[in-house]
């Protein structure tokens, strides 16, 4: 134990004693690092976040789909779908989106039925908060909740009017009541919610049509039944079931996150083979040192130790300020460099918008990938070095 | 009685290649316990090639070569390391000091292998850099003292390990006359202390200083003469 202290000591003094070309490397290292982490961060928090919005969804989503396109859907046959066995629920929903010709922003607007606010977590920050339990709406007809992010758009505070143009060119006004929690605004950033009402007569909807409808199944087993009983009642419809949906999204984030992290085993490729030359070669100074230390009466073992040693604290270091940086990056300072790449075609980009998760075992494995090849690579050509003659290194 | 007995060595450089060179030619040596013994000759004698064999830093390509008793020749490559590092102690012509760490550093390295405590790494080298003068250099870098200081850093450095034996290439090569006879001096101190010395030199101040009881020559290879 304490040979290997002091070996830890001699590593850090040699790995000192090259400042410039140590540091270059750790921060190398520390770089292929934050690329490749910060892919795996953003896309499996994206993804936990999704799964995490797709709890409160409905069991099964139907939509009317004509020429390929979704179309409203007639809510006429919502009691014979409520009376289908298992099946709990059952409303029709008024949701679409609203593109802002003077910001070029695309705002979400939902129509709140009644319920939506239990079932999205939503928060409002209330001008006037009203007790729980008081039985009142948190809407009423004029007034919107709206994201964090369409504030700042608009530049309008709780208790401000924001005025829209509805599907046929006239003037809607809308009082903003307040607007959502933190913790949801990674889906709340973009949205605003409505009465049923002021949604419908944004949209130009009429009340028997909704533009999709919402089946509620407790039991998960019994949705694909439902949804073959449902496709007979409203037969040509789409009917999504919401397994299909973490699918979906879970194949949407692997897309993206892949052809990113392809790009970067490039960059881990072209780090390994820099650092293979780099560890591969030693140069006459290190031979003639590890000559020096067999002279004295190291063993083959002791100067490979002492390697490892150096990579080790050299890679690990890299490694960790590599992860640090990322977790940064992605979890505090909002992803700048990622958004993009996973945000897609929206410009209202949450601003802290991704809470913290992450697999363990997906670090512990890029830290299999990076420190123990870099570690590797290096023992080869000390041992080569080590198992020499003093008298050859010396003579050479 | 002999600490270091060579019989029939023979060491050959690049065997069977068009440079191959025959460093020494069957050569049979005693090296007496507790005495200082002399390796004398011109450049490319084989004084520092004998040297290196005897230090277990190279193999003998035939011959038989017993240090303490114990025959080294067939020894594996950990083996004659850890030999070396327990019984003998090596003082380079060029010094091989690692120049840009401490004379701290390149003393306790000696001791890390063999996981003494950290005490007793200080008392050792405490002790030697003050016998050595040095104790005022010990935070400085090998690189910045003089030769003579390096050459007494060198020779603490071979002593950190207590050896036996203590093998010398050249010691006064590179120094004064003046520093020369500290140098001769302190290894006079050294085989008073019970230390088997053997001293690779062609300088004739060392042959002249009384140091050895025994004196090899060599010359192309060859013992020529022992005295």
């Amino acid at each position: 134990m304490r040979s290997l202290l002091y070996a830890v000591d001699f590593a850090l003094k040699g790995l000192l004693r090259q400042k410039t070309k140590n540091l270059s490397i750790t921060a190398l290292f520390a770089l292929i690092v934050f690329l490749f982490s910060g892919i795996d961060f953003m896309s499996s928090a994206l993804y936990n976040e999704t799964l995490k919005a797709l709890a409160f969804q409905p069991s099964i989503i139907i939509q009317n789909v004509r020429a390929g396109r979704q179309v409203p859907i007639s809510l006429i046959d919502l009691e014979q779908i409520a009376e289908i066995p298992g099946v709990s629920n059952v409303k029709g929903r008024v949701w679409g989106y609203y593109f802002d010709p003077f910001t070029g922003a695309n705002y979400t607007i939902v129509g709140d039925s009644g319920d939506l606010s239990e079932l999205w977590d939503l928060k409002p920050i209330s001008l006037e908060p009203k007790p729980p339990d008081s039985g009142e709406p948190i809407i009423r007809n004029g007034e919107a909740l709206v994201g964090e992010g369409v504030m700042k758009m608009r530049r309008v505070r709780p208790g401000g009017l924001l005025n829209f143009q509805d599907y046929a060119g006239l003037p809607v006004s809308l009082k903003v009541r307040g607007t959502f929690s933190s913790s949801v605004s990674l889906w709340a950033h973009d949205l605003i919610l409505l009465t049923e009402g002021d949604a419908r007569r944004l949209f130009g909807l009429d009340p028997e049509n909704g533009w999709d409808i919402a089946v509620y199944v407790p039991n998960e087993f019994e949705v694909p039944k439902v949804g073959e009983k449902i496709l007979r009642i409203i037969p040509g419809a789409r009917v999504i079931a919401a397994n299909q949906l973490k699918r979906t999204y879970g194949s949407s984030y692997g897309f993206r996150s892949g052809i990113i992290l392809s790009l970067n085993i490039t960059c881990l490729l072209a780090f390994l083979i820099l650092a293979y030359d780099r560890v591969a070669r030693l140069s006459h100074q290190e031979q003639r040192e590890i000559a020096i230390l067999k002279a004295i009466g190291w063993q083959t073992g002791n100067v490979i130790r002492l390697n490892m040693l150096q990579s080790l604290i050299l890679s690990l270091t890299g490694f960790l300020v590599g992860i640090v940086a990322s977790y940064y990056h992605v979890f505090v300072a909002g992803a700048p460099l990622l958004r993009i790449v996973f945000a897609g075609w929206s410009v209202l980009y949450p601003p802290h918008p991704i809470p913290p998760s992450f697999d363990v075992s997906k670090v512990f494995g890029l830290m299999f990938l990076t420190v123990v090849p870099y570690i590797a690579v290096g023992i080869l050509p000390v041992w080569r070095a080590a198992v020499r003659d003093p008298e050859e290194v010396f003579r050479s | 009685m002999s600490i270091i007995t060579m019989e029939e060595v023979t060491k050959t450089y690049n065997p069977g290649k068009p440079n191959e060179f025959v460093a020494l030619n069957e050569i049979s040596v005693e090296i007496p316990s507790g005495q200082c013994t002399i390796l004398a000759g011109p450049s490319g004698s084989g004084k520092t090639t004998l040297l290196s064999l005897v230090g277990l830093m190279s193999r003998p390509s035939s011959g038989r070569i017993t240090i303490l008793g114990k025959e080294t020749t067939l020894l594996a490559e950990n083996f004659r390391t850890l030999f070396r590092r327990r019984h003998m102690g090596f003082i380079f012509q060029h010094f091989q000091l690692i120049t840009d760490l401490t004379v701290k550093d390149n003393l306790d390295l000696v001791l890390y292998p063999e996981g003494n405590s950290f005490d007793t790494i200080r008392e050792r080298r405490t002790s030697l850099l003050e016998r050595f003068g040095l104790i005022a250099k010990g935070a400085e870098k090998a690189s910045v003292l003089s030769g003579g200081e390096q050459q007494r850093l060198a020779i603490a450095r071979a002593l950190m390990n207590n050896p036996e034996i203590l093998l010398v290439d050249e010691p006064t090569a590179h120094l004064d006359t003046a520093l020369s006879q500290q140098v001769i001096a302190l290894f006079r101190d050294l085989k008073d202390d019970g230390k088997t010395l053997v001293i690779a030199s062609h300088d004739p101040l060392v042959l002249a200083s009384g140091l050895a009881e025994k004196v090899i020559h060599l010359r192309d290879g060859r013992i020529i003469r022992q005295v």
